[in-house]
């Protein structure tokens, strides 16, 4: 489940508010909130830090860079952005 | 004596590193292909494209390859080129025009209008061998690998199933430590063709990181490393199966093995700096 949303991230570049069950197509067209990018972010992370995960790790980072969206302002970032660096660097 | 390897080789641009570590690589291990394809990009530059259509095509093609050449021959890029080259046995020429007609029996140029003209599939057509060595980056389109009696070999920066899509490269160093890379016959799935042979090998010791940027390293590791695993290994599988390389007995891959990777993130590839090349 975590990947295929990650491939959403990586190859659509968009993440939706609904999907069918098994998540190969979206059944809206609306983006999904700032907030639920950020706990997808905390869990990713989770899965990295827990699993060594690194394909998570790299759509985390990427998501903080703007990726979703054509770049569209994600509130609530700024912090995950500080962890993931540390993150990297140790990781 | 070179002994010709029934082999169409693609290669699209001049410019193209990989075909250029495949031919020098197999040159010096005594083989020359038995044909060369050339494909030069015509394509209209996107932007402006009005005031490109001015222009005959072979200027194009021509413009697009000095730029990329000029970009690789001067510059931070240059000396990263130089230095990483030394520390290999096969020297390959990056930075001016190369002679593929040395490196084949035979060598046709051809005009495209990017690596999706439909002309492509005419120009595969009418080759008398197609086991054809595809040199290039990302999919085939299938109507290209339906041609009849065509094979498509590919080596790709990575062992399969483990190390599958996107900077293989990168992906193998960071997960495993070492480059690795797998050659098969391409079918319509990315990076899940039936395999011939996968293998790992060592790097030379790179002491990169106090001599270039960081950007300079990221760019310059598919320019001047990457390709000399892909070539090591297409001279083992070579050398290995020599004539009988169109039907060479597989490993098949199910979809579902592996794992898929995407573009890797910078700040990752600097984690790989900093563990590899410090």
């Amino acid at each position: 489940m975590l990947h295929r949303l990650a491939k959403k991230v990586d190859v659509v570049k968009s993440l939706k508010t609904h999907y069918s069950s098994d998540l190969s197509r979206s059944v809206s067209h609306d983006v999904i909130s700032d907030q639920y990018v950020c706990v997808l972010v905390d869990i990713f992370l989770y899965s990295f830090k827990t699993f060594r995960d690194f394909k998570l790790l790299n759509t985390a980072l990427k998501i903080c860079d703007g990726i979703l969206d054509d770049g569209r302002p994600i509130k609530g970032l700024d912090d995950v952005r500080n962890s993931l660096d540390l993150l990297v660097k140790g990781a | 004596m070179l002994r010709v390897i029934p082999l169409t080789v693609i290669v699209y641009c001049e410019e193209c590193t990989v075909a250029r570590f495949y031919l020098q690589y197999l040159r010096e291990a005594g083989y020359i292909a038995e044909k060369v394809i050339l494909l030069l990009n015509s394509e209209k530059p996107r932007h402006l494209s009005w005031a490109w259509s001015l222009a005959p095509r072979l200027v194009i093609a021509q413009l697009r390859r000095f730029t990329n050449l000029t970009a690789r021959a001067h510059g931070e890029l240059r000396e990263f080129i130089d230095y990483v080259g030394q520390k290999f046995e096969v020297k390959v020429n990056l930075t001016k025009k190369f002679a593929y007609a040395d490196y084949c029996n035979d060598f046709q140029i051809e005009m495209v209008d990017g690596f999706y003209d439909e002309k492509m599939r005419l120009i595969l057509e009418r080759q008398e061998n197609k086991l054809f060595l595809y040199t290039c980056g990302g999919l085939v389109k299938k109507s290209l690998l339906s041609i009849p009696d065509s094979k498509f070999l590919h080596i790709h920066p990575g062992v399969v199933p483990d190390v599958k899509g996107s900077d293989g490269f990168w992906w193998s160093l960071l997960l495993k430590g070492t480059p690795g890379a797998s050659c098969f016959y391409m079918n319509s799935g990315i990076d899940t063709g039936d395999i011939i042979m996968t293998r790992e090998y060592a790097l030379p010791n790179l002491a990169l990181k106090n001599r270039f940027s960081r950007e300079v390293i990221q760019r310059g590791a598919l320019v001047a490393i990457d390709p000399h695993i892909r070539a090591m290994l297409l001279v083992d599988v070579v050398k290995k199966y020599e004539y009988n390389l169109g039907k060479v007995r597989t490993l098949a891959q199910s979809a579902d093995e592996g794992d898929y990777y995407f573009h890797m993130h910078a700040s990752l590839k600097n984690r790989v700096i900093d563990a590899n090349w410090a």
